[in-house]
């Protein structure tokens, strides 16, 4: 039962999560702030395509073009959330910059490397890459300008904490995932069903993300 | 289990153990930093209260041994004057009766002088009484009106709280005097529950081209924004939704800006908790407002 539990957390997490913050932005009746709406649509990416995943999996079709599908709006998402973070305009060149290399690497990726039906462990690992480094440099801003009382109810605070446990801890897999696949085809579910635990710890960070009621103002 | 795959796994709960114990480490690190800024800004605030009350302790000191020096040295002499007048023999000159009756003013003048130098004589008196005194002696030179008007139930406040408030409305006063071109000046004391509001209103000529200047400390949070030479820090006051010209740190040595006088008495205010607001308009007079905290030991 836990088991199934868990392999399908990817979707059930994302959903409850993204229930909880409308009926949360609902209630609160407040006009709602651009990094609420980038963490929904988050949600959104995350139960569609894992839903896709899901059910192409219980249909035993491939299902491995949906995570190209996830890596690239993913990083489309959160390079939006990073270019808005920023108020120096050289970090938002950068922003843009690092999308545009990472869309190239993703293009040639599909078209060399690892094709619609191969997971693609290369641009996501190298999209996860930028998201965590963008996330540190994010940190290494709002340490610099909040005090420590308003960190924990700051929404770009948890932000930054849910990228980089999710990301920054399904590195590995996400790296990996394409190669044991292939060489240990018995065991690499497991290795999913952490990523789903993640995943959930980063939804949840997300959410504590939306609740919060201050920001950084501009 | 495949052993690359435990690799994998490894990594993993390594990798999310670094980032758990990193955010740890910066959250404390980022208390520890408050802590410390904290710390640092509550002795510098000590520091400055005590830096500031030791130079109003020696400046009543001056004012005390200026003020004895009046009585003692030249009262005296003045005295003894006024004696050999009245003891001339040609005390019916009429340049000799003259004489004798300006000596006299003048040692009438420097005895009031001498009594509001001495803080003996506030703390005898009490606060409102050396202010009608003062307002007195201003009256009898027909130069200007004055008035007093109290409202509420009179408190006795703290001793050293009456001379710092004393002194405020000296200077005050002898502002509107210097530079005010004033016909009429008003003092006021509206005793609240839990304040003191002491003002001083002049009909004279106003000092500024703005609404009104303020020196408190919601001000001194604001934006800050750097004007001319002068280096004056406008800001927008959500208290009083208006322009307001504010003294800071940064040009209190900048007298040019703001005369010694008002930074002498934002000073003072600051020594008592207190808040000082100058409200001003060209050609409109001025208003100095001091709002002082009643404590509970304080009889009302």
């Amino acid at each position: 039962m836990l088991n199934r539990i868990i392999i399908y957390l990817d979707i059930i997490v994302p959903l409850i999560c993204s229930l909880l913050a409308i009926i949360f932005l609902k209630n609160r009746r407040v006009k709602i702030h651009f990094y609420s709406l980038t963490l929904l649509l988050f949600y959104i990416l995350q139960f569609t395509l894992n839903s896709i995943a899901n059910i192409l999996q219980e249909l035993e079709t491939n299902n491995l073009w949906t995570y190209h599908l996830n890596s690239l709006f993913t990083q489309i998402i959160f390079s939006v959330y990073f270019f808005f973070f920023f108020k120096n305009k050289l970090n938002k060149i950068f922003v843009v910059l690092s999308l545009c290399v990472y869309l190239g690497f993703f293009i040639y990726s599909f078209h060399f490397l690892q094709k619609a039906f191969t997971f693609n462990s290369f641009s996501y690992a190298f999209g996860v890459l930028w998201i965590i480094f963008f996330s540190l440099r994010s940190l290494q801003n709002i340490f610099k300008n909040i005090e420590v009382e308003d960190l924990l109810n700051l929404k770009e605070f948890w932000i930054a904490t849910g990228i980089l446990f999710y990301f920054g801890s399904s590195f590995f897999i996400f790296l990996s995932y394409s190669y044991l696949s292939k060489q240990a085809y018995n065991s690499v579910g497991i290795l999913w069903k952490i990523h789903n635990v993640f995943l959930s710890i980063g939804c949840i960070l997300f959410l504590k993300s939306i609740i919060s009621k201050k920001w950084i103002q501009k | 289990m495949d052993s690359k795959v435990a690799i994998v796994i490894g990594a993993v709960i390594f990798a999310s153990l670094v980032i758990f114990f990193i955010l740890i480490f910066l959250i404390q690190f980022q208390k520890k930093a408050l802590n410390y800024k904290i710390e640092k800004q509550l002795l510098q605030s000590q520091f400055s209260q005590t830096l500031l009350q030791t130079q109003l302790e020696i400046q009543e000191q001056t004012l005390k041994t200026i003020s004895q020096e009046i009585h003692d040295n030249i009262g005296q002499v003045l005295s003894l004057a006024k004696l050999y007048l009245a003891t001339s023999a040609s005390l019916e000159d009429e340049k000799v009766k003259e004489s004798q009756l300006l000596v006299g003013k003048a040692i009438q003048d420097l005895r009031d002088l001498s009594r509001t130098l001495n803080a003996d004589f506030v703390e005898e008196m009490g606060l409102l009484r050396s202010v009608e005194y003062d307002l007195e002696m201003i009256n009898k030179t027909g130069l200007l009106k004055t008035s007093l008007f109290v409202n509420g139930h009179v408190c006795k406040l703290e001793q050293k709280k009456e001379l710092i408030l004393f002194r405020i409305v000296q200077e005050s006063l002898h502002n509107c005097i210097k530079h005010a071109n004033a016909s009429l000046i008003s003092v006021k004391f509206k005793y609240e529950k839990e304040w003191l509001l002491l003002s001083v209103i002049d009909d004279g000529i106003g000092f500024v081209d703005k609404e009104f200047m303020a020196f408190d400390d919601e001000s001194l949070n604001a934006e800050k924004l750097k004007v001319n030479d002068l280096s004056l820090n406008i800001a927008k006051s959500k208290k009083y939704n208006s322009d307001v010209i504010k003294l800071d740190e940064k040009n209190k040595n900048s007298p040019a800006a703001f005369g010694l006088g008002i930074r002498n008495m934002n000073n003072r205010a600051k020594l008592l908790g207190a808040t000082l607001e100058i409200k001003t308009k060209k050609d409109s007079g001025t208003e100095v407002i001091i709002r002082v905290p009643i404590t509970k030991e304080e009889i009302c």
